[in-house]
């Protein structure tokens, strides 16, 4: 049985298809019909539903999530809200009630999936500005969003409510984390693993299941291609894949740490790859997706690699065998191809000191501002020589080529060359001895070589002559 | 009924609720999750789940269609192709062009060729995958004016004319010529198409169907099962959003599920996951806009030869309307002496194009504007100045080029109003001052002030008419019903305060009740912005009527002068008596006075002659005007919207906070259209952006802060429309291109004196584009000057 908190509720219900996303769960098995579906791939926000965690110190922790693409067994001892849960029509919430107010809804299909990141935002504590950008996945097609803001500045100066009681839930959870920890049931096709030993040995026991972390890319696939597995081994439940450890030579970021925790992180260490993530997704698949996800995965359009490779990071493939360390250089070898083995998990990646302490600039292009994928990513990690001279380049690209990169060879172009006097042209012909992008939906080859060049020219000044000009800020 | 309900006083409704910002009435049922769209109506075990096998290729022969292993899968209960149509198999709304099912030979990638009916919608698209489709490559056209040249159209081409445009453009000092790529527009209604169908125990059918237009989703059901109209009925209390995407593009997937909901006797639901709705659905056209704009030295246009290709896609749906009122727009606020206007409905192996937000007119309006801003670029002057000295006026120039004359044109009060107001003139030059500052690097500014004006009415006349039904109850509880949908436009509460002020009754006396083909028949589509304008009349008709019997009761019953007797704040004034509303229709009751009426409208005035493309298609016309200032660098295409501000014309507003949200909301899916929201199809014809991964609408993130809009003062309607408002559903919509033309100004002193090459949407890449562009013309330039 599932045990979990619904709306403040104790619940045991029996386990859910493994295959099913918390939206299909709620709709179909449980009749509850307020969260929408808009698009079944994580862009909208409709199906935006909040996750309670319960903490080491006792606390639950809220996060929105889109319900469309988190499996519904993810659900074992943990709280979910709906926004069933948060007011009834009579008996609004405030962050139902400003919507109300401030003419927030006009057809209403996107309403639920706002309140539901309103109320998030709300018990988390967001200031007005942090509110409003924490819906940037939350699409609405009738409102033009000026209402939506206007609701959520009114709201994010209002006192925190709970729609339920909040010792009774913490009091359930508590329960519940007791009761898996004695008897550890849980589904047979749905295995949540508490440490990677025990991952490891799941992955050797069921060769069929698949491994899942947030599950953002894994369900959108799941979900367009209507693709389905006999099992998952999920890596949500292990708490050490989930630390971020820093001594004096690397830091070490479990393959678990989201987004969101990443940007936590990056807010005191680096201003570029906080700002990178800050367009990373939206804010929903911010507390979901994961490291680990983004490099596995091995899109060619994933943002963080390209950093890490810029970075000269490592990671660490833990199997029975043992544990095996390369560099990520390594790991990409063809079109979403990688070096990860049968029975290999990716655990952590390595990012050596020295390389976080050389100056950084990332620039992502994409259509849209907030989340969208990018068109192409370039980052440039250099050390500043005197004289306005650059050594130790490294240039990450993605969105580039069939893999994310680095482009070697102008990197060693660049070493001879006096990175203030070259052009853009120059630096077009020789990243083009590096890589040949395509063109697609997103953008076309000759743009993204271009502007490649381009960003490749101003990340070169910029790092020179520290000028912190150029570019737009979007806040 | 024997014995009544004890009549409450009703609280005194104080004053009208016309003309105030009342809440949508739907808002708290939204907000809590509790609205019901069709995907949420409980569905009784049994009922059936419909997904549809889509045409791989365009424009290729279906050699075979293998559905064996479809039909043998766990869980299906029914497979339909066009060969299981027993009724009508072309579901074409004005012209045939849209078989049901692929005929032969696939249009479009996305085309539906099968449907599926299983226990589970898991389990109808598990057994999708086994379907075995073997096509012939065809030769798909993808080329709107290559098919145009080759004489491939979906529909005859038409030319609307005034003077004599060309000889005018021989003698004129400035001829600027161009084209323009105009795009399309995915609807992404948040709520896909939607219907659930129930079979009746005498075999009629009900439908809850997310369209717009539920007496053509009636008639086109009836036809494909073979029912008359009486046994088919059509409900629809809401849509998760339609702008035109459900006018037409709803019936298919309605008749299929109608289909198989009579076959198998089971109710059956549909409801098209997001990429299949994306690539069956057909969108808002592209178009090419050509012109030839002809002015003298100071910037005064005296000649427009315009050609309009619209992409129809493969059938032609509605563009022949879509087509005219893009032409009808050409002129945009311009008064064009000469002008020939010709429009051509191109066919390409796309899905078909339909209504989409404004219909057209947005089309035709970004051409002329793209025509006035080369003009005011080549003649080097603000864009401004060269509108504003083409506006029409109320006086000699006033008169479109098809012959309407303009009774009303507050547009150049609305522009100098609205440029004081935002500083548009003193920005203007900040921008020049910022862009010749080399110490802001890549960093552009531009910022534009543009007018609307946008015809309402339908252009097929014989639309334009409404129907109502008021009941009211013998507790004076009153039930309003109209032939319009509710799409998140607000207009049920809309429909709530005409009902509220035509009895003087509080607003929660009234309930509009879900829309339904059995209770008001034969109605348009809400569409053509027209819901608000043609339901109130035909609601306050009912109205009418029913106060015209209870007036005429209470003069026989109680002896007075009709003149003494008025409905105030709740209650009923005879004479020197008052009654309460309610206790009131009780006598009225007992007195055996029938407490129920229709309503009925038809828009008065209009007229047109397509044949002489001449006369007075719009009822009246509404006004907008709109300020955007944008940043740009140049080096990469990225930009950032920094302020808009908008004065809007609505008449008198019904209600101001819904005519704000209309705005508001118009103008950024606006913005969409010109900016982020691209549609890419591959050579062979696969649209490469049928999800909301790759086809991007604007986000919170895109809509600045200062954003202002303000409802123009002491507005009025010329034309007597339900209380003097104005529709305003679609015209907000255009306002967005000033925020195009703002990119443009942000590129024009990269080389003053030339057209921005920029075509919509302006995405990143287009604006990178046009910056290098006229870069290297600068260049080119200086060489020559040297
Ligand atoms: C709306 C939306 C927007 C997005 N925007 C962006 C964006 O802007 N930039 C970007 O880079 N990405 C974006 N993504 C993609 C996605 O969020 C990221 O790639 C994310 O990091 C994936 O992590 P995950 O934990 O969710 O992976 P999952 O979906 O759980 O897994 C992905 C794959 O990796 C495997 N896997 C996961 N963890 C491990 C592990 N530790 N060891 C071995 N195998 C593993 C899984 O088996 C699966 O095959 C977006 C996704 C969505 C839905
Ligand atoms: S349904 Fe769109 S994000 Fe989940
Ligand atoms: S209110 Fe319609 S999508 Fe937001």
């Amino acid at each position: 049985m599932l045990d979990f908190v619904l709306n403040g509720q104790a619940m045991q219900v029996p386990f859910p298809e493994p295959n099913q996303s918390i939206l299909n769960w709620l709709r179909t098995d449980l009749g509850l019909m307020g969260s929408k579906e808009g698009c079944a791939t994580g862009d909208c926000g409709a199906c935006t539903v909040v996750i309670g965690d319960i903490q080491k110190d006792g606390q639950v922790r809220y996060q929105a999530v889109n319900g469309c693409i988190t499996l519904a067994n993810t659900l074992q001892g943990r709280h979910l809200l709906t926004v069933e849960g948060v007011g009834s029509k009579d008996t609004l919430h405030p962050c139902q009630q400003v919507m109300v107010d401030h003419h927030g809804t006009q057809c209403g299909y996107c309403t639920p999936g706002f309140v539901m990141s309103l109320f998030a935002g709300h018990c988390n504590g967001l200031d007005a500005q942090a509110m409003s950008a924490a819906l940037g996945g939350n699409l609405c097609r009738c409102t033009g969003y000026t209402t939506i803001r206007d609701a959520a500045t009114e709201l994010a100066a209002k006192p925190c409510v709970m729609p339920f009681d909040p010792a009774e839930v913490q009091g359930a959870l508590q329960q519940v984390k007791a009761d898996s920890a004695a008897n550890a049931s849980a589904s047979p096709a749905f295995v949540i693993p508490r440490t990677i030993e025990q991952a490891v040995t799941a992955i050797n026991r069921y060769p069929d299941y698949k491994l899942v972390a947030g599950g953002t890319d894994l369900l959108v696939e799941m979900n367009v291609f209507h693709r389905r597995y006999p099992g998952f081994i999920w890596l949500g439940g292990i708490e050490g894949m989930q630390q971020i450890e820093e001594n004096a030579e690397v830091v070490r970021f479990g393959a678990g740490v989201t987004f969101n925790q990443l940007m936590q992180w990056s807010a005191s260490q680096s201003a570029p790859l906080h700002a990178l993530l800050d367009r990373v997704a939206a804010n929903q698949v911010r507390n979901q997706g994961t490291l680990g996800g983004n490099i596995v995965n091995a899109s060619p359009v994933g943002d963080m690699p390209p950093v890490l490779l810029a970075l000269d990071a490592s990671i660490e493939l833990t199997s029975a065998e043992g544990v095996r360390q390369m560099p990520l250089s390594d790991f990409f070898l063809g079109y979403r191809q990688t070096a990860l083995q049968q029975g290999e998990l990716l655990t952590a990646v390595i990012v050596p000191r020295a390389a976080l302490a050389r100056p950084l600039f990332i620039h992502k292009i994409s259509k849209r501002w907030e989340d969208d994928i990018a068109s192409t990513l370039l980052v440039l990690s250099a050390k500043v020589a005197d004289a306005g001279r650059l050594t130790d380049i490294h240039i990450g690209l993605g969105g580039m080529a069939a893999i994310p990169c680095r482009a070697t060879h102008t990197e060693q172009w660049l070493q001879q060359a006096d990175v203030l006097a070259i052009s853009s042209d120059e630096l077009l012909t020789e990243l083009g001895r590096d890589v040949q992008p395509m063109s697609d939906a997103r953008a076309s080859a000759q743009y993204r070589a271009g502007v490649t060049a381009t960003l490749l020219k101003r990340g070169l000044k910029q790092l020179c002559s520290e000028v912190q000009k150029g570019g737009l800020s979007h806040a | 009924m024997r014995k009544l309900i004890e009549p409450g006083m009703y609280p005194s409704a104080g004053s009208s609720p016309v003309g105030k910002a009342v809440t949508h009435d739907s808002a708290a049922m939204q907000v809590s999750g509790q609205a019901q769209y069709v995907d949420d109506i409980p569905t009784v075990p049994g009922t059936l789940h419909l997904v549809l096998g889509l045409a791989e290729q365009a424009d290729a022969e279906i050699v075979s269609v293998d559905l064996t292993a479809v039909r043998q899968s766990p869980g299906v209960v029914d497979v339909i192709t066009l060969n299981d149509v027993p009724g009508h198999k072309d579901i074409g709304p004005v012209f045939p062009g849209d078989p049901l099912f692929a005929d032969g030979r696939t249009l479009y990638v996305g085309q539906a060729l099968f449907a599926v009916a299983a226990t589970s919608e898991a389990a109808a698209r598990r057994a999708l995958a086994s379907a075995r489709v073997e096509y012939r490559a065809g030769n798909p056209v993808l080329d709107p004016v290559q098919a145009w040249q080759q004489g491939l159209l979906v529909r005859p081409s038409h030319v609307m004319q005034r003077g004599d445009a060309s000889a005018a453009l021989e003698q004129a000092e400035v001829v600027v010529q161009g084209q323009l790529d105009i795009g399309g527009q995915e609807h992404f209604y948040l709520e896909t198409q939607a219907t659930l169908a129930i079979p009746q125990e005498d075999g009629s059918l009900h439908l809850y169907s997310s369209t717009q237009h539920p007496s053509e989703v009636q008639k086109l059901v009836a036809e494909v099962v073979g029912l008359p109209l009486n046994q088919v009925a059509v409900e629809v209390r809401r849509l998760g959003g339609g702008f035109g995407g459900k006018e037409t593009q709803a019936a298919a997937p309605a008749c299929m599920a109608a289909l198989v909901a009579v076959r198998t006797g089971r109710p059956v639901k549909i409801r098209l996951n997001r990429r299949d709705d994306m690539r069956l659905t057909g969108k808002r056209h592209p178009f090419v806009g050509q012109f030839r704009l002809g002015a003298d030295q100071s910037g005064r246009i005296s000649a427009l030869e315009m050609e309009l290709i619209g992409n129809c896609g493969c059938s032609p749906d509605l563009s022949d309307a879509i087509v005219d009122r893009a032409m009808f727009h050409a002129d945009n606020c311009y008064y064009l002496a000469h002008a020939r206007v010709s429009g051509h409905r191109a066919f390409t192996h796309t899905a078909s194009n339909t209504a989409y937000r404004g219909f057209g007119g947005p089309q035709g309006m970004l051409a002329i504007e793209a025509a006035v801003d080369d003009l005011a670029r080549r003649l080097q002057l603000d864009p401004y100045i060269v509108r504003m000295n083409n506006l029409y006026d109320t006086d000699q120039r006033n008169r479109t080029h098809y012959g309407q004359e303009l009774e009303q044109f507050p547009v150049a009060e609305m522009m100098a109003k609205l440029a004081e107001d935002c500083q548009y003139h003193q920005r203007y030059q900040a921008a020049r001052a910022f862009n010749a500052d080399v110490g802001n690097g890549p960093l552009r500014r531009g910022i534009a002030l543009t007018p609307v004006k946008f015809g309402i009415s339908f252009t097929a006349q014989h639309l334009n008419q409404a129907g109502a039904l008021v009941h009211i109850y013998t507790d004076g509880s009153i039930q309003v019903n109209h032939g319009g949908i509710e799409m998140g436009q607000g207009l049920y509460i809309k429909m709530a305060q005409v009902a509220a002020d035509a009895f003087d009754l509080p607003l929660e006396c009234i309930r509009v009740t879900a829309t339904r083909t059995d209770k008001v028949p034969n109605t348009s589509p809400t569409a053509a912005s027209s819901g608000a304008d043609m339901n109130g009349m035909a609601v306050h008709d009912a109205c009418t009527t029913l106060l015209g019997r209870l007036r005429a009761f209470a003069a026989s019953e109680f002896g007075v002068d009709a003149s003494a007797i008025s409905f105030e704040s709740g209650q009923v004034i005879v004479g020197q008596q008052r009654f309460g509303f309610a206790e009131f229709v009780q006598k009225a009751y007992f007195a055996r006075i029938s407490l129920s009426a229709t309503g009925y409208y038809r828009t008065p005035l209009i007229h047109y002659d397509r044949a002489r493309a001449e006369g007075r298609p719009f009822f009246y016309f509404a006004h907008g005007v709109s300020c955007s200032e944008v940043e740009v660098d140049i080096e990469t295409g990225e930009y950032r919207l920094c302020q808009v501000d908008i004065l809007h014309d609505v008449g008198r507003s019904l209600n101001p906070a819904i005519d704000l949200g209309q705005i508001e909301g118009g103008f950024v899916q606006g913005l969409g259209w010109l900016t982020t929201e691209e549609l890419v199809w591959d050579e062979q014809a696969r649209l490469r952006t049928d999800m909301p991964a790759t086809y991007k609408i604007p986000t919170i993130g895109d809509i600045p802060v200062a954003f202002t809009t303000r409802l123009l003062e002491r507005a009025d309607n010329p034309a007597n429309t339900i209380h003097r408002s104005k529709a305003v559903g679609e015209p907000p919509f255009m306002l967005a291109i000033s925020a195009w033309c703002a990119l443009r100004d942000a590129l024009a002193d990269l080389a003053p004196g030339n057209a921005i090459p920029l075509s919509a949407p302006a995405t990143p890449e287009a604006v990178w584009k046009a910056a290098r562009t006229l870069q290297a013309m600068a260049v080119q330039a200086q060489g020559a000057a040297k």
